[in-house]
């Protein structure tokens, strides 16, 4: 069940499977797919299981049935390396497009996506620039990149960081769980991709936390 | 192989030079060599055990040269290894060194002696990838690395002696374990060779050297031999003048401090023992300020110092020149002190075997005992001594488990090998089922192992373009060089937190210490590493920088290592002891300062029989107390804490707390647990055992931590060289990512089941576990409400909560724990460069 914020006047769901929806343009957001980051490691050596792949699909197919949106906007790291793309990474991609041909993809490359051009027509992503302005916000993959300057009134959505929060009681083993990370003036996604790291970060007070916990998003006021 | 006695001229002539005479037992070892047998010494420390141990080959060399001589038949000696001396211990392997080199010295031996530990140089490692020396030696991990180079074989086909010194320590340890699959290599390429081991006093020594020879050399062919009787162990106990009424476990303990100075006044030198390395720095520093003179006298040692560090205070011990040495097991063993004359425990011996062992660290002077006197810390210690101290008249040693074919190391071996010049299948099946460990391997497991190695899994499951290991006609290799440079990056099992390298501004290296604590330091913020006090200055690179602080107050780093538990034995011991004293008997209850304290249990609650089991509950800020008292160490307690837990809040949600220490259990609930429902839940014994540890959630979150040490065994997780490997980025993940990704992806791997094993036997010490329950389940049960913690309960009650047992949902505990939210995530002194680098990988 997703849980709906309002920033600058926008309605925002948050969804637990780590995506947000923003209903008014009908856009799917994800940040962080690391797609054939599996395949990476398998090629390297290291030994994950079959899998990965397939269930970032469905989880992507799970979210575009419920929210039907129009494109999906993704806010970088859209592969892990290139090296990960199997032919098999690449033909569940394709056959999963296939199946949702209304789709647009709308991709801002991330540091892990070098030489995505070469393959963007081949999936039909329409690879952005470093940064994207659809008021009220401003999409990019790496915040820290970016100095906002102090009369922009856009707010700032990316990815990269793979916010989390360490639950720490006593008696409790300690975890960490994925989270939103939502500042003032901008907002981090977590890491749409599982098998990856999980980062605490600076958060400040008056910062909004929406941890994921089970299948919700719980808000947290920090 | 004829050899018969007497000892060739020059080696009498040559020990007589050095004013010894050959022990009988060392003497019997070198006929037994000659005879072309294994064999096992018993022989602690400073007994002469490397030359038992190392003269076989030497006595059969000059035999046979005698030989050569007669036959007029001269031929060269046998090129390559000859003698390959296996040691846990970098800090005992130079001292090998250096009485095999006097040896060879003082007999003329043309041999050439290479030691090769983690800490050899470049160079030397370098030369040893192409050829051997005569004697080598190494620690298990060394000898892995040596046969994942190809074209050993020749070079080791003559090797006549494999020494496994100090083998007690390696027993029922992966590391052990490591060691026998190199050996089974070794005796598959070296026909003569005999596997000689040596051992401290240990339970069961026949079984600790079958597991050393494995099942295959008959039993005749397999010599023990007895070296001298150690010394008699005089045990002397501090009494504090007043035993607190509540003793608090984990307190420092340190009101002892001046009488301690005083003994170690009254003798020529003294070795502290304590159980952990922050106590060490502490009793250190508390000795220094009893007694400021001893600046420069006294030291510090510990497995985080400086390796130079410690080797300065070895020297200086062995030469007699220091007055105490602050120490923890990191003097238990190894090279052996004749000066010191006096040994103190402070706070719990936790085990009968390690008393004795650091009892054994002093009197090694002729017709000297060992002298260990005990500095409880607090009062139950006492009570704990008097076990121990019947425990060591009735010789009641702890056991040493084997570990049961741990599936990582294997996995760890089949890459290793076919780094070097590969192997078939079947060949190296059945190589690896002359090993204690894998005696019983089934054909399956072997095939998964290899499975796992090639290609992830069997046909069906296995993981698409994944492969380590291939094979060609037959013949497993490496699949690529880079693999195998990696792998042999990897080898080991023994893991090791990050540790950050601890160094003086002005460069000074001072030891290393985990980033967890000097994490959560700021700059300026004291403490206190090999005796001095230090204040951080910056983080970069791994690397703290400090400099010297005159504060008086510090910290002292909380290494990771966790607490010992007490072993069972004196577990058992405890509640024997306890025993006596409610009946007004045993030793305990004659010392006075003990008195008060088990007067009022007495008043309050009882003092339970050997036969019964005391459970008390009261009240507190925090919720209701139950506290069981089964005495049977921490170890079990943890599973039985975990058990009951379960079983508890299966029926009702419910949150439990959970605490356990050496003699006790305790839940810590909103409400109070009813007497009837403990009752019924604690003494249903073993029934329906195996289905409750199944579903056990506290069990699948233990699984996960042991996982960590499988995933690195197993190759999973690649730590490569920290800040310089940046290539290797990519590919990290944390060990729990890949327990996830198992547990989801690939449920029956056989490492998911390895991980759920090691913590039954190892972590909560499954058989002992069992045992305990049904023995709990036919006590006598005697529940006592309180309004207030007894003498016995109160050390629970201040100790930190171990773990929780919750059957509530994430999300609602979530809910519910946002104010528990760490406010400071992560915590701000860690320098932005530390940062960077903690969290370049994962992005």
């Amino acid at each position: 069940m997703p849980t709906r914020i309002e920033i600058r006047g926008e309605a925002l769901d948050l969804f637990p499977e780590r995506a947000v929806f923003w209903p008014k343009r009908r856009t799917l957001i994800l940040s962080d797919i690391h797609f054939g980051k599996d395949q990476y490691f398998r090629l390297s050596g290291v030994p994950i299981p079959q899998g990965l792949t397939e269930s970032l699909l469905a989880n992507l197919q799970h979210l575009v049935t419920l929210c039907e949106p129009a494109r999906i906007l993704v806010l970088g790291d859209f592969w892990h390396h290139k090296f990960g793309i199997s032919e098999d990474v690449d033909s569940k991609l394709l056959e999963w497009q296939d199946e949702n041909r209304d789709l647009k993809w709308h991709v801002i490359p991330g540091n892990h996506d070098r030489r995505l051009e070469e393959w963007a027509d081949r999936w039909n992503l329409v690879l952005l620039n470093d940064f994207l302005l659809e008021p009220p916000f401003l999409f990019t993959h790496d915040p820290s990149a970016i100095v906002l300057p102090k009369s922009t009134s856009a707010y700032l959505l990316s990815g990269h960081l793979h916010p989390a929060v360490r639950l720490q009681a006593p008696g409790f083993p300690d975890q960490k769980l994925p989270c939103f990370w939502l500042s003032k003036d901008y907002g981090v996604l977590p890491a749409f991709n599982t098998f990856t790291g999980l980062n605490l970060q600076k958060y400040c007070k008056g910062d909004q936390i929406g941890v994921i916990a089970d299948n919700e998003v719980i808000l947290w006021d920090y | 192989m004829t050899c018969s006695l007497p000892v060739p001229a020059q080696i009498t002539d040559w020990f007589r030079e050095q004013g010894w005479t050959p022990f009988a037992y060392q003497k019997a070892s070198w006929q037994a060599f000659c005879e072309g047998k294994h064999g096992m010494i018993r022989a602690d420390t400073g007994m002469g055990k490397t030359y038992a141990a190392l003269m076989g080959p030497v006595v059969e060399h000059f035999r046979e040269a005698e030989n050569r001589k007669e036959s007029e038949n001269a031929r060269g000696d046998l090129k390559g290894l000859k003698i390959l001396w296996i040691t846990p211990l970098r800090a005992l392997a130079k001292d090998t060194e250096d009485a095999i080199r006097t040896v060879c010295e003082g007999l003329g031996l043309p041999w050439s002696i290479v030691l090769r530990t983690g800490d050899t140089k470049a160079s030397v490692k370098q030369k040893l990838n192409y050829k051997l020396p005569e004697v080598l030696i190494t620690t298990p991990e060394s000898l892995s690395l040596l046969l994942s180079y190809p074209n050993r074989r020749p070079q080791v086909q003559n090797l006549k002696l494999v020494v496994v010194d100090e083998w007690h320590e390696l027993i029922g340890t992966k590391r052990g374990v490591q060691t026998e699959l190199g050996l089974s290599r070794l005796r598959q390429w070296a026909p003569d060779v005999r596997t000689w081991g040596i051992s401290a006093t240990i339970a069961d020594l026949n079984s600790a050297t079958m597991t050393l020879m494995g099942p295959q050399p008959a039993e005749t062919s397999i010599e023990t031999i007895e070296g001298p009787e150690s010394p008699e162990i005089e045990i002397h106990s501090l009494i504090p003048e007043t035993a607190e009424r509540f003793p608090w476990a984990g307190h420092l303990g340190t009101q002892l401090v001046g009488q301690v100075a005083d003994q170690i006044a009254q003798r020529n030198t003294s070795l502290v023992f304590t159980n952990t390395r922050s106590q060490a720095e502490q009793w250190y520093q508390h000795l220094l300020g009893e007694r400021p003179e001893w600046a420069g006298q006294i030291a510090v040692h510990h497995g985080s110092l400086d390796p130079d560090v410690r080797r300065w205070v070895e020297t200086q011990l062995a030469e007699g020149t220091l007055r105490a040495v602050v120490c923890t097991s990191s003097l238990d063993l190894g090279v052996d002190f004749p000066e010191v004359d006096q040994v103190f425990q402070v706070g719990s011996p936790k085990g009968v075997g390690r008393l004795i062992q650091r009892a054994g660290r002093s009197g090694h002077r002729p017709t000297a005992s060992s002298r260990l006197v005990f500095v409880p810390t607090h009062a139950f210690e006492l009570i704990e001594l008097t076990a121990a101290k019947q425990a060591i008249e009735e010789r009641l040693i702890e056991k040493r488990v084997a570990v049961k074919q741990p599936l990582d190391v294997l996995a760890q071996h089949v890459v290793t090998l076919a780094c070097g010049d590969g192997y078939t299948q079947d060949e190296l099946y059945a190589e690896i089922t002359t090993t204690h460990a894998y005696q019983n391997l089934s054909r399956e497991q072997w095939e998964w192992v290899l499975d796992f190695a090639h290609r992830g899994g069997s046909t069906l499951d296995a993981y698409p373009d994944y492969k380590r290991i291939t094979e060609t006609d037959g013949k497993w290799t490496i699949a690529s060089r880079a693999m195998a440079r990696r792998q042999r990056m990897s080898i080991g099992t023994i893991s090791s937190d990050a540790m950050l390298r601890v160094k003086y501004m002005k460069g000074g290296y001072l030891g290393s210490v985990e980033e967890s604590f000097l994490g959560r330091l700021k700059p300026n913020d004291p403490f206190v590493i090999a005796g001095k006090v230090v204040e951080l200055v910056r983080i970069q690179d791994m690397t703290a920088y400090v400099k010297r602080s005159r504060r008086k107050r510090w910290n002292v780093p909380r290494w990771v290592g966790g607490k010992l538990p007490l072993s069972s034995e004196l577990g058992n011991g405890v509640r024997r002891e306890v025993g006596h004293i409610s009946k007004g008997e045993g030793e305990a209850i004659q010392i006075d300062s003990l008195l008060p304290l088990l007067k009022l249990q007495d008043d309050w609650s009882i003092i339970p029989k050997q036969n019964e089991l005391l459970v008390e509950q009261f009240k507190t800020r925090d919720g209701f107390f139950t506290v069981a008292f089964p005495f049977e160490g921490r170890a079990v307690h943890e599973g039985l804490a975990a058990l009951w837990a379960y079983r508890l809040t299966r029926q009702q949600k419910a949150t439990l707390g959970l605490i356990v220490n050496d003699y006790a259990v305790a839940m810590l609930s909103p409400e109070p647990i009813p007497r009837d429902r403990f009752k019924m839940e604690v003494l249903a014994g073993t029934q329906d055992l195996p289905q409750d540890i199944v579903e056990c959630l506290n069990l699948s979150q233990m699984a996960r931590q042991q996982f960590r040490d499988i995933a690195r065994i197993a190759g999973l997780v690649f730590s490569g060289f920290p800040g310089r490997n940046k290539s290797s980025k990519q590919l990290q993940a944390s060990s729990n990512l890949f327990f996830d990704v198992f547990q989801q992806y690939d449920p029956n791997n056989l490492l998911l089941q390895q991980a759920r094993q090691e913590v039954l036997d190892q972590q909560l010490n499954w058989e002992r576990l069992v045992t305990a329950l049904q023995e709990i389940a036919g006590r006598t049960w005697r529940w006592v409400e309180l309004d207030r913690p007894t003498p016995f309960s109160f050390p629970l009650v201040v100790e930190r909560m171990r773990d929780r047992v919750s059957s509530e949902k994430l999300s609602e505990r979530v809910k519910k724990m946002q104010a528990a939210l760490e406010k400071k995530s992560p915590p701000p002194s860690i320098s932005p460069n530390l940062r960077r680098n903690q969290n370049a990988y994962p992005y």
